[in-house]
């Protein structure tokens, strides 16, 4: 059940990154919703559903709107990877680990982006993007953690226990 | 947390990554996509076309409604009647912008009727700032070909960067990787126009590579100058709005463009055949 809940929840921020947000910004600061959606599945699932929930999201992404194959797949792995590190390491109630790592592996992820763009030929001053674009991307971004996390960590915290208490039933 | 790291499944994800890494260098600047990307894009791009097409619709939508006065906003709370009339204006209103728009692409088709053309609808957008790529609902299909021109009623929009069965990636010209071959209308100079990457959404483009001593002024129209051969001649690329004076052997830029087209708001575009008209 709770990878319908991951499919869902990247499947609707597929939507707004590329339509929704595609027309509306802040100051032309967008936020990365399946980002936010990755590293929340890492922080309440573990490093592997997410990396794999984060690849697969972002090669869809890829074959779709991206530039190159491949380069939103392993931003959002590592991404999800990166959430899979607090894993079962954090109270529950505590929203400042998720805020906070959803920040981190944003900023990252954009940096990621500026020297990818590097590579592919485009030019631009990069510590000017960083002031006007990185690092507000990464706080809008952190910001949509929130009610990503509180939507996410119910579902996904109840499924993960429905199938542990199945796990250890079938022990018995 | 070091178990994990020491699991099998870290050295897969390590494995997965040296993958995508390999991915990317080879998928990078090429036009044939895999049968794969093809079957996604023919399993996505039906979806994809009617969630932006149904979005747009509720996003203009609104839009119309906050931009009305608090008077008209009071009457239709007020009068079901009057509300429901509006909603059917709206769809007349969408409706009439579309055949507005449509018109006007065939205006464009009259002036540049060498080539022939396959109209499309976009139907998404690359995530962020960093690359200005959009889908179109046009593929191979439809007779569409890696490199060909993309244009609208207002001037060049970009071009065919890969093409699966019933899709098609476009650069846009505003991306800071895509280099246009143009010539300034007024005084026939040949420069090279590239996308600038800024994050406000007043597209620019930079003006490169003028012959020494050019003469520019603002307000001076941008021309494809067709050499390449990817670009006809003669498409409108912009406006100049400011001009700084470089020396021709530096890399500094002649001027800025303002595009022609409306990035933000662009919903249909031409993709243009030059080579079956060079064929008949």
């Amino acid at each position: 059940m709770y990878r319908l809940y991951v499919a869902a929840s990247l499947i609707f921020a597929m939507f707004m990154d590329s339509v929704i947000f595609a027309r509306f910004s802040i100051l032309g600061v967008v936020p990365d919703c399946v980002l936010a959606v990755v590293v929340c599945v890492g922080i309440l699932m573990g490093a592997t559903d997410a990396a794999f929930a984060g690849c697969i999201a972002g090669i869809v992404i890829d074959v779709f709107f991206g530039k190159a194959v491949g380069i939103n797949a392993l931003a959002y792995m590592t991404a999800g990877m990166m959430g899979g590190i607090f894993y079962k390491k954090y109270f529950a109630d505590n929203i400042f680990i998720p805020i906070a790592t959803v920040a981190v592996c944003a900023f990252l992820k954009e940096v990621f982006m500026a020297i990818m763009t590097g590579f592919m030929g485009g030019r631009f001053s990069f510590f000017e993007m960083l002031a006007t674009y990185i690092l507000p991307s990464a706080l809008f971004t952190s910001a949509l953690c929130l009610p990503v996390h509180l939507y996410l960590k119910p579902r996904l915290l109840q499924s993960s226990k429905k199938r542990y208490d199945r796990t250890a039933g079938g022990v018995k | 947390m070091g178990g994990f790291f020491r699991s099998r499944g870290f050295v897969i994800m390590l494995a997965v990554i040296a993958v995508l890494a390999i991915l990317i260098a080879v998928t990078y600047d090429r036009v044939q996509v895999t049968f794969i990307e093809d079957a996604v894009n023919s399993v996505l791009s039906p979806i994809q076309s009617f969630s932006v097409k149904a979005s747009n619709s509720i996003i203009d939508f609104f839009e119309r409604v906050f931009s009305s006065t608090d008077l008209d906003k009071e009457n239709e709370q007020l009068k079901v009647q009057l509300a429901q009339y509006e909603i059917i204006e709206n769809e007349l209103n969408t409706l009439r912008e579309e055949n507005e728009r449509l018109k006007g692409l065939l205006n464009y088709t009259d002036i540049t009727q060498n080539y022939t053309y396959v109209t499309a609808r976009v139907i998404g957008k690359s995530q962020g700032v960093w690359f200005s790529e959009f889908t179109v609902n046009a593929g191979r299909n439809d007779g569409v070909m890696e490199n060909q021109a993309v244009v609208n009623s207002k001037g060049l929009v970009g071009r065919v960067s890969s093409v699966s069965a019933n899709t098609c990636k476009v650069t846009s010209i505003i991306d800071s990787t895509s280099d246009v071959s143009v010539m300034v209308e007024r005084t026939r100079d040949y420069g090279f126009a590239r996308g600038i990457l800024n994050v406000d959404k007043n597209e620019k483009l930079e003006l490169y590579y003028l012959p020494s001593g050019y003469d520019l002024v603002p307000g001076d129209n941008i021309l494809t100058s067709g050499i390449g051969g990817i670009f006809p001649k003669g498409i409108a690329i912009g406006t100049v709005t400011e001009v700084s004076r470089a020396n021709e052997d530096t890399e500094d830029r002649n001027a800025i463009i303002e595009p022609a087209v409306d990035f933000l708001r662009l919903e249909e575009v031409m993709i243009v055949n030059m080579e079956e008209q060079e064929e008949e």
